[in-house]
């Protein structure tokens, strides 16, 4: 299964893990009247929970015995987008780069961005800074700040046991006092971290 | 758009774009209206029908029988309904995560009203998984060696398991 994380696709090893389904979704053309299972592509570019929500669909889809899940776009009958935002769209529609950009100035580490989390009003996006230095201070962070955006969760690094949290934001960012900025979830940080422990 | 790229650059073979998730329920309407590419918008109401729809859509033999639903609300373009849907089986499902470790969602939604966050909106209320149904997907999770919990207010748990 193929995740993009927003700039460049990523492989994963999820044949392995789809073992058990794929040998029922074999037995199952028949029952669909053998006719050849179309190939389903998908592309999780979501939270935890939209992660979730993603594995559930794919069973689904192997369960109908209708379809099969391929790791190949291209080979793919149909691809599944299961997202919370369109990351490089809204990046270059909103000018996210350039947050990026001073957010790398200062060391920190922009990971996601999510239309989905943002106030109803003209507020479009929300930017969860990884700030890969603890020393974040409070003008570097209202330093990512623009009108339109909301800086919500800062984190430093953290060990992989407390990776639990690794979206409560450090203590000297400036929105340390929003106790909800801990409810981003930052997905690809926090694989980044497992990986780096690993 | 990268996805469907893939069918303007040729080879004849018309790939079915569909889009899912926090967006596609939140702004079902105009995100069809804005990306023509899409093929089918589905909110978190309509994944049960994915199945059916998406072979529907593809004009494969035995969509009626594997679609739960009516043809009609299987043939729309934009299938978003409540956000507030009661949970569905989560214990079989094409792990995406890496083969130790997986998320466990123990909850749903959130009843907070907090002025930056629109979640509320497009996740529903909150409700608690049925202590039944989670255990029947702690259990299947118990060979691995990480279980991370999940919902909208715990942003990850990590567990380290250690059944035998």
């Amino acid at each position: 299964v193929t995740i993009f994380d927003g700039r460049s696709p990523r492989r994963r090893g999820a044949a392995a893990a789809a073992a058990p389904l794929a040998a029922a979704a074999a037995d199952a053309p028949e029952a669909a009247g053998a006719a050849q299972p179309k190939k389903v592509s998908f592309v999780s570019l979501g939270c935890p929970k939209n992660v979730v929500d993603g594995e559930v669909m794919l069973g689904d889809l192997e369960r109908s015995g209708l379809f099969e899940v391929t790791a190949d776009h291209e080979a793919a009958d149909a691809i599944v987008i299961n997202t919370c935002a369109f990351v490089e769209v809204r990046q270059a529609e909103q000018g996210v780069s350039g947050v990026h950009a001073r957010a790398d100035a200062h060391a920190c580490a922009c990971r996601r961005v999510c239309v989905a989390r943002t106030t109803p009003s003209d507020v479009v996006c929300d930017v969860a800074a990884v700030c890969r230095t603890p020393s974040l201070s409070r003008s570097r962070c209202a330093g990512l700040v623009g009108p339109r955006w909301l800086v919500s969760a800062c984190a430093a690094p953290v060990p992989c046991a407390a990776v639990s949290w690794v979206l409560c934001c450090a203590p000297s960012c400036f929105f340390s006092g929003l106790t909800h900025c801990r409810v981003v979830p930052c997905l690809r940080a926090v694989r980044q971290l497992w990986r780096r422990r690993a | 758009v990268e996805a469907a790229s893939l069918n303007a650059a040729g080879g004849g073979k018309k790939r079915q774009i569909v889009v899912t998730g926090c967006l596609a329920q939140r702004y079902g309407d105009s995100l069809a209206a804005d990306l023509p590419e899409a093929d089918l918008v589905v909110g978190f109401e309509a994944y049960a029908n994915l199945p059916g729809a998406l072979a529907q859509r593809l004009g494969m033999a035995g969509a009626s029988a594997s679609s739960g639903a009516s043809s009609s609300s299987t043939s729309s373009r934009v299938q978003v309904g409540s956000a507030t849907v009661p949970f569905r089986p989560e214990a079989e499902r094409h792990r995406l995560t890496p083969r130790h470790t997986a998320y466990l969602r123990v909850a749903e939604g959130c009843d907070h009203k907090c002025t930056f966050c629109a979640i509320p909106g497009f996740r529903g209320k909150f409700r608690s998984k049925p202590w039944d149904a989670l255990l029947v997907s702690a259990l299947l999770a118990c060979s691995l060696r990480m279980v991370a919990c999940v919902c909208m207010r715990v942003c990850v748990c990590v567990l380290s398991t250690a059944c035998s």
